[in-house]
This record gives structure tokens, C-alpha cells and sequence, in this order.
């Protein structure tokens, strides 16, 4: 019955899925491509150290619209198909500061400015992969509320039993009334994107890892996020195959 | 004297590649992230044409297009977006060109501005 369930509700977010793919990778892709058309423009009238700025820059550019498609079709998949949860250890100190390495490009050109602060020893049992997904997710959407000059932090802490996260920003923040909506596939409050980040957030941490995830927002004072994942994989669920 | 081109665009990506290339062809682009900035700058300078997106804040493309047409009839506006499903929306055939964003979509406005108000 779950699974017919599960079918009938794939095959409803089909057509809005074409449409999240139509919007979100065409703008990108065509973004790419004229910058890319750009420098080999420059590329062919080269002849100062100006011109090398402006190839920096773009390809700066290009690298960052290409992570956010990256994100976009991650998350169309992992939302559509099923894949098997694998689980190992995970040192999140470092699974954190490889993620950042990579966002740095995005959070530079945000102007923004990132505190982690998390304790170098402490590891998890989980899916490397999917969490990777779930820090993409959050610090996307904390990069997209935050205004230049901004502070995204990101925490982390253990319990006997779990490890905690916090992901917090001072951005707009989320009325009160759309929070419980937040995780609902398909529930967006931004201008672009269809939400689906936050709803395979959630299926991540809770169903494929056992553990638990909230939010707290204030309009104009910002977001926390806030979960948690069991350290051993008797706290939490075998390694399973899920959507998410 | 150049001439001059409202462009009014929320990804700030897209702003920079358009103004850029459009400088390039000898235009004076201004540059708006949502439709109600457009109106006022609309209200505050004499522009050639118009460049419109049609997913954006505040108010969308289609709004934005109709509330330009009752201020200023003749001004040519041109639709810029990744939607094509909008172009069988009523209001899109008032606009003068309705593109889409894709890898060759930036040609095909810059050919369809030099035939709407030349060089």
C-alpha cells in the first residue's frame, strides 16, 4: 500500500518535475554557455593582463552556475529514484570542510562570511554521500536568504547516543505560518526553485538515517537548522534502500 | 548617442552576461531585478526598449509587461525567459519578441533588438 502510495505520488510530480528541469537547467545552461562563448572571445583577442581577469572571473562564474545544476539534478534524482542507503564512518570535520572547500566560490561571491565550528574528532554512521547532500541543501538555502556581509554558522556536537548540527544563518527567515509547510515536497517559499531540498533533507536524516531534524526561524533574524543523527547503526536503521 | 535599453532580470548571472554583451554592441544597458523597479526607472528615464523576464519577485513578467504597456504603448519589449509555456499566455502577444534562454538564446535577442530599434 506504501509503495502504491509511493507510485502513485511519483508519477503526480512527474509533469512538475519537467517543468523544475525546464526552468532550472535551461537558465544555467544558457548562463554557461554565453560565458563560455565569452572567453573564447577574449581568449581570441588576447593581449593583456585585463583580458586575464575578466577569464577568471567568468570561468568563476561558470563554475558556479554548473554546482548549482549539479544540485538541481541531485536532487530531481534522489527524489525520483530509488538508492540504497550505504553507511560508513564519517568524520564530519572533514566531510564539512572538503563541502565548504567546494562551496567557497559561492559563499566568496555571496560576500558572506562562514564560522565552522565543529570538534575534529567526532564521526557519524552514514551515508557520506547523502549527507554531503543534506550540508549542499542547507548552506544553498542559507546562501540564497543571506544578505552581503551576512554569517552562516555551522556547529556540531555529540550526545551518549546521537551527533547534532546546527546550520544557522541571519537571513530573512521563514514566517511562522509556512514553517510546518517547510518539508513538503514541492513547498517552496523563494522566488525560483520548486522545494524540493528540504523535503529530501528531512527523508535523508529521518528515514534513511534514523534521526530527527526541526527548524527555527524568525523573519529578518534568521534560520536554524537543527538535526540529529544516531552515532552507532543499532541507534538507527539498517542500511536500507529508500527514496531520499 | 547610444541607445538606451531597460533590462529588468533577477538572476544576477544572466545581468551581467546581457548588460555585457549588449555594451558590446554599442547599447546603454540599466539593469533592475524585479518589475517594480522597472516601472520606476521607466518612470524616471526615456528608454529605446525593453527586456523582460518573466519569473522573477514582487511582480512577474507578464504583470510587469502589461503595467509598461499602459504607461508607454509604443515602447518595443522584448520577453527573455526559460519558461516557453508562457508563450501562449495572452499577455506574451503583446510583447514584440518572446525568446527563450538557451545556449543560443543571447544571439537571438541581440538579432531580434537590432531589428526592433537598430544599432
Amino acid at each position: 500500500m506504501r509503495e502504491e502510495l509511493l507510485n502513485s505520488e511519483r508519477l503526480a510530480a512527474t509533469g512538475k518535475i519537467a517543468t523544475y528541469l525546464a526552468h532550472e537547467l535551461r537558465n544555467p545552461l544558457a548562463t554557461m554557455a554565453g560565458f563560455a562563448q565569452q572567453i573564447l572571445q577574449i581568449c581570441k583577442e588576447r593581449h593583456s593582463d585585463a583580458s586575464d581577469a575578466i577569464i577568471i572571473r567568468n570561468t568563476r562564474i561558470i563554475i558556479n552556475e554548473i554546482r548549482r545544476l549539479e544540485l538541481v539534478m541531485n536532487n530531481i534524482l534522489r527524489f525520483s529514484i530509488k538508492q540504497p542507503t550505504k553507511k560508513q564512518q564519517v568524520n564530519l570535520y572533514n566531510l564539512v570542510s572538503e563541502l565548504m572547500e567546494v562551496l567557497s566560490i559561492n559563499i566568496e561571491d555571496s560576500r558572506v562570511n562562514l564560522s565552522i565550528q565543529i570538534p575534529e574528532n567526532i564521526t557519524v554512521y552514514a551515508d557520506k554521500v547523502q549527507l554531503s547532500e543534506v550540508f549542499y541543501n542547507l548552506v544553498h538555502n542559507s546562501l540564497e536568504s543571506i544578505s552581503p556581509g551576512g554569517l552562516i554558522i555551522i556547529k556540531a556536537g555529540e550526545t551518549d547516543q546521537d551527533v547534532w548540527l546546527d546550520i544557522s544563518d541571519n537571513g530573512c527567515g521563514i514566517p511562522q505560518d509556512t514553517l510546518n509547510k517547510l518539508f513538503q515536497p514541492f513547498f517552496t517559499t523563494k522566488a525560483r526553485g520548486v522545494g524540493l531540498g528540504l523535503h529530501i533533507v528531512k527523508t535523508i536524516v529521518e528515514q534513511n538515517h534514523g534521526g530527527k531534524i526541526n527548524i527555527v526561524s524568525e523573519p529578518d533574524r534568521g534560520t536554524t537548522i537543527h538535526f540529529t543523527i544516531p552515532k552507532k547503526e543499532e541507534d538507527g536503521e539498517k542500511n536500507t534502500v529508500n527514496r531520499g | 548617442m547610444a541607445k538606451k535599453i531597460l533590462l529588468i532580470e533577477d538572476e544576477r548571472n544572466q545581468i551581467i552576461l546581457i548588460s555585457e554583451t549588449l555594451e558590446k554592441e554599442g547599447y546603454e544597458v540599466c539593469a533592475v531585478s524585479n518589475g517594480e523597479d522597472g516601472l520606476k526607472k521607466l518612470q524616471e528615464m526615456d528608454f529605446n526598449l525593453v527586456i523582460v523576464d518573466i519569473k522573477m519577485p514582487k511582480m512577474s513578467g507578464l504583470e510587469t509587461l502589461a503595467n509598461i504597456l499602459g504607461q508607454r504603448k509604443n515602447l518595443p519589449v522584448i520577453i527573455y525567459t526559460a519558461y516557453p509555456q508562457y508563450k501562449t499566455d495572452f499577455m506574451s502577444w503583446a510583447a514584440d519578441a518572446y525568446i527563450v534562454k538557451s545556449s543560443t538564446g543571447l544571439e537571438e535577442l541581440v538579432s531580434h533588438i537590432k531589428e526592433l530599434i537598430g544599432v
